[in-house]
């Protein structure tokens, strides 16, 4: 048995395939289909997950951790009761539970899922969400993407029909926006954009940072650092935002919450419009139609095009959302799928289709490569300074499985190896990209600078995992690396490039010479030599100072380069 | 590039057209799906995103017919060209000269490559070895243009237009070369290219522009809307775009928007172009521009607004007629001012739905919704306008002036029924006026318009000439581009 599971920010859901081959919803040993994402460490170090780990929010914040998805993929650690936990472990532990709640429901061993993940989770957060369900016991089947399992659940109930779809998912934590072609039972997806870090969390939060801001205008006192008010008022948020779905204003009333200046207890009360709501949140719901635009033109559609658009996530409730999607697809939306089941079915669906428990005719569905994944090679524009750029093998939006090769030439004369590096990003700068991972190809035969030819292969499969090969054309010699999802995090320490200059302690002495050269670069149309010693000698300064260096005489060294290289620049 | 046929993986013909490209790649993915065979999939995928691609597909089926060694070169090659990267294309196909495919893409490095000498001869070279080829007589055009020889281009192509009349490559040819060199149109060009329109368009798609450019240079409005389309057709199909090529979508979409009969294809550029990579801020203004009239084009659809109301926020969209038209504008606004009770509602829905628009003119908008500025308003636009009566040059004597002031004043204190008569008997004396004088015909309607009283709205009981309809005058072109533009009605009084 493969179950689907949907690993959401707020909530979490599992089902499976039942006998008469439909996707069914198991209830949790409360008799829910939906539990809450939230998991309380008890006296004895034991988790509890669900609604009565929600409860113990109010009493012992401190204890309870909420949101955990939305800080997959990072090296943190939260401490509980003097134990320290990782967002891996603490989403194992509500993966343990959901399976725990399906053995007892269908009396049988649960081993194999398949998880569901924002389709625009990096290759990081996906590979520690197949961690997480290892930790939990469970093989990973196979990671699918939320808007796709949607589709999926929404295909599978209309094979015979032929529509461009557009999935606009909001939810807890993430958007995702998924363009797909639903083709007599072939589910085609083409596009998909999302953010990572926007859902009806940001709703909850803009609502307590209003509340918050009101009380220190009322008591000047602030309380944003109050754990206990905090989780207090985002209680309050959460149902006030619920509530604003189906009526006009909602009554805040919170006793006891604080206390005033003068020792006094204070309350906080208020009366929440709809209005008010929608105006705290507007901004937000507005900037998502960036990601609608970028997934359309991705496709190669426009909105006339699209027969269909469906609304999935919890905060696509939230009648401004459905209006807003409205008014810029020029749609009547409508909902054919239930916001909060249709991906947990749609994974369902997807453990069915892998263990082959679904018919002949059942729905097929291909996915994208949601973000382009390149190598790095020299920047033929500045051969003087050896600068490297990226090159695009698997362009974002590509149909996956894929295998794309490319041959490249060697750079210097006797070159005997070479470093393939594999970035995932859209820049073409390396550092702006996310580094994956890189190998050394050697033992080519000793030639001049291009003389040497070798092909890298980047293989891309449905698990997402990226086999990169690079082989010597002349003698055949090879090297690859698989870097894959479930393989365990790697060693190596995040690029010091997400480290800026500007954190540096010294960064307020160069400032002045570096703002003056990016200046210069924005407005770059001076000849190629001058520009790139520029460029060059900027990036050599600001790598210095991200690094930390504080050897000073150095960094002034660097600094007289640039003024150098603007000084040439400017003559130029 | 694989050697195994991608119409054979398929299952189709080569002459398939897109469906059937898709159908047949989507049946397969049933049989062959992701999940059950990868590889299989991907060698259908490639196949399909390959086929589907019009450029791919041409050099396919050109090079398909070539042995395999030199139908991979050629499709390289090809590609190369495609990408701009012509040094490397010419590095690939120096050494095959031989071969009379490979020869001639070698020859069209060249010639983007400014090798223009070499490409020159290559060119005269290859159309000896076949001289009635007619995509030959275009290339040695290219070359000879590349050279600077402009004349013997001219020759070569016009030789080749007369022998090969609806080649496209002949005629996308010519026509770039008779538009550099300014070379009068012959008149049955736009029949041929009409004719040869579905191979144009995704290759030559420039060529519209061209054509379209100089029709409304002259003023001929008839054959633009299916050029204008089939421009927008290989546009929209092409994969890269230059700036220039751009730019030029863009000012051309903002002209033809106007036109009714171009109205579809300007909408669907206009998403088009909104979402393109290569817009950048200059472009800003015609986009504005261009979503504001296909948004008023939206309303007269809906007609919930008053025709006159409508032709007022065309003038307001047009910033080059704004200037010469505020006393156009004024008389529109002055109407208005006199019929705000019975325009709110208009306004109100204008101001809710359609904010761009609103906000063309929000200030006298916010005037008029107001009811309690009402007064001060009409006070301050009677003043203007009695000011103007002053001013205005006079071209008919006074005494028919004070003649028509004094019958309105009379004709305000009839009774409704005796309006209605007096409206009749003036309406049929307007038709008779109208077959002598056709031209100012609709002066006359307009001055009735502005003495209609508020109490009972004024029946039109003869058709209004429509602002995209042709000018009554006979002129051929579109009334508001003509009599109905806002300066030839000011000019007429």
């Amino acid at each position: 048995m493969i179950v689907g599971i949907d690993l959401g920010t707020s909530t979490s859901e599992i089902a499976y395939i039942n006998k008469q081959s439909l996707p069914e919803p198991i209830p949790n040993h409360l008799g829910s289909t939906v539990t809450p994402s939230v998991v309380y460490i008890n006296e004895r170090h034991e988790p509890v997950v669900g609604l009565e780990a929600r409860e113990k929010l109010l009493l012992e914040p401190e204890n309870t951790f909420m949101e955990v998805k939305r800080m997959m993929g990072q090296d943190i650690t939260l401490t509980a009761r003097g134990k320290e936990y990782t967002p891996v472990q603490l989403s194992s532990f509500i993966l343990r539970y959901l399976a725990d709640c399906a053995e007892t429901h269908l009396k049988q061993k649960i081993e194999r899922a398949v998880i569901t993940v924002p389709a625009y989770f990096t290759d990081r957060q996906r590979r520690d969400t197949v961690q997480a369900g290892e930790l939990a016991g469970l093989k990973v089947e196979r990671i699918i993407n939320e808007p796709t399992a949607a589709s999926l659940d929404y295909g599978a109930a209309h094979l015979t029909d032929c529509q461009n779809i557009l999935v606009y998912d909001l939810g807890g934590g993430t958007l995702d926006v998924t363009v797909l072609e639903l083709f007599e039972g072939v589910a085609d997806v083409k596009s998909s954009c999302g953010n990572n870090a926007l859902g009806g969390k940001d709703f909850d939060e803009a609502l307590i940072t209003d509340f918050i801001n009101r009380i220190e205008r009322d008591s000047k006192i602030n309380l944003s650092a109050n754990a206990r008010v905090r989780s207090r008022l985002k209680d309050a948020a959460e149902s006030c935002k619920i509530a604003l779905s189906d009526q006009e204003t909602y009554e805040i009333d919170l006793p006891f919450l604080y206390t005033k200046k003068n020792k006094q207890p204070a309350g906080f009360f208020r009366t929440v419009s709809r209005a008010d709501f929608e105006g705290l949140i507007r901004e937000k719901i507005e900037s998502t139609s960036t990601q609608i635009n970028t997934a359309l033109t991705d496709a190669g559609l426009s909105p006339g095009e699209l027969d269909l658009v469906l609304l999935v996530g919890g905060s696509t409730k939230i009648p401004m959302v459905s209006k807003y999607i409205g008014d810029v697809l020029n749609y009547e939306s409508s909902r054919t799928v239930d916001p909060d089941m249709a991906v947990v079915r749609g994974a369902a669906i997807q453990g069915g289709i892998i263990e082959g428990l679904l018919d002949e005719n059942a729905i097929v569905l291909t996915d994208v490569c949601p973000y382009s994944l390149s190598t790095d090679v020299l920047n033929i524009f500045s051969p003087f300074f050896r600068e490297t750029k990226c090159d695009i093998l698997i362009r974002r939006n590509t149909t996956i499985p894929v295998s794309v090769s490319k041959i490249y030439e060697t750079a210097s004369d006797y070159q005997t190896k070479v470093d393939v590096s594999v970035y995932q990003g859209e820049s073409e700068e390396p550092e702006e990209n996310i580094f994956l991972n890189k190998f050394v190809l050697s033992g080519l035969p000793s030639a001049k600078a291009g003389k040497e030819k070798i092909r890298v292969t980047f293989s891309y499969d449905l698990n997402g995992i990226l086999l990169v090969t690079a082989e010597s054309v002349s003698n055949q010699k090879s090297a690859s690396i698989t870097i894959n999802t479930s393989e365990a995090p790697r060693a190596e320490a995040p690029r010091p490039a997400s480290v800026k200059w500007e954190d540096s302690p010294l960064a307020a002495k160069y400032r002045k010479v570096i703002t003056s050269a990016e200046k210069r670069l924005q407005t770059a149309n001076k000849g190629e030599r001058a520009t790139y010693e520029l460029k060059f000698a900027l990036n050599e300064l600001k790598r210095e100072l991200a690094a930390g260096s504080e050897d000073e005489e150095f960094l002034d060294e660097l600094k007289d380069d640039l003024l150098e290289a603007l000084n040439d620049y400017d003559e130029q | 590039m694989t050697n195994s046929d991608y119409y054979q993986l398929l299952g189709i013909e080569r002459g398939a057209d897109k469906a059937e490209i898709k159908r047949a790649y989507y049946s397969r993915v049933k049989l062959y799906s992701p999940e059950r065979d990868p590889e299989r999939f991907m060698e259908l995928r490639a196949a399909y995103e390959f086929l589907s691609d019009d450029g791919n597909r041409a050099d396919y089926d050109k090079y398909a017919v070539l042995p395999k060694k030199e139908a991979e070169i050629a499709m390289e090659a090809s590609r190369l060209l495609r990408d701009d990267r012509y040094e490397e294309a010419i590095k690939l196909l120096k050494n095959h000269k031989k071969n009379d495919a490979l020869a001639f893409l070698l020859t069209e490095a060249y010639i983007e490559n400014g090798n223009s000498g070499y490409g020159v001869k290559l060119a005269e070279d290859l159309l000896k070895r076949k001289p009635d080829d007619p995509a030959r007589h275009a290339l040695l055009t290219d070359a000879y243009r590349c050279r600077g020889y402009s004349q013997k281009a001219l020759h070569t192509i016009e030789e080749a237009l007369q022998k090969y009349p609806g080649n496209p490559e002949v005629l996308s040819k010519y026509l770039w070369l008779s538009h550099e060199q300014k070379i009068p149109l012959p008149p049955d060009i736009i029949d041929r290219v009409e004719q040869a329109a579905d191979k144009l368009k995704y290759y030559y798609f420039e060529v519209f522009s061209i054509i379209i450019g100089r029709c409304l240079r002259r003023d001929e409005m008839d054959p633009v809307p299916s050029l204008y389309s089939h421009y927008a057709d290989g546009l929209t199909a092409a994969k890269t775009l230059n700036t220039n090529q751009f730019s030029t979508a863009v000012h051309m979409t903002a002209e033809l928007v106007y036109v009714d009969s171009c109205l579809k294809t300007a909408e669907r550029l206009a998403y088009f172009l909104e979402n393109s990579k290569y817009r950048s801020i200059d472009h800003k203004p015609f986009l504005d521009k261009i979503k504001i009239v296909l948004e008023l084009a939206k309303i007269e659809d809906t007609k919930a607004f008053n025709e006159d109301f409508i032709g007022y926020l065309y003038i307001l969209s047009d910033d080059e007629s704004m200037e010469r038209n505020d006393a156009d504008k004024f008389e529109f606004e002055y109407y208005f001012v006199n019929i705000a009770e019975r325009l709110r509602p208009s306004l109100i829905k204008l101001r809710d739905r359609y904010p761009r628009l609103f906000e063309m003119n929000a200030e006298f908008f916010q005037e008029l919704i107001n009811p309690a500025r009402m007064r001060k308003l009409r006070a301050r636009y009677e003043k203007r306008w009695k000011q103007r009566q002053k001013n205005m040059p006079q071209s008919t004597p006074q005494s028919i002036d004070s003649l028509v002031d004094t019958l309105m004043d009379a004709f305000g204190e009839l009774p409704p029924k005796e309006k209605k008569n007096f409206t009749n008997e003036l309406l049929e004396m307007r038709k008779e006026y109208n077959d002598i004088y056709d031209e100012d015909a609709v002066e006359d309607a307009d001055l009735f318009d502005g003495y209609e009283p508020a109490e009972e709205p004024y029946v039109r009981e003869e058709r209004k000439v429509g602002r995209n309809e042709f000018c009554p005058c006979g002129s051929g072109k579109k009334y508001k581009h003509c009599c109905g533009r806002a300066g030839a009605r000011a000019a007429n009084q």
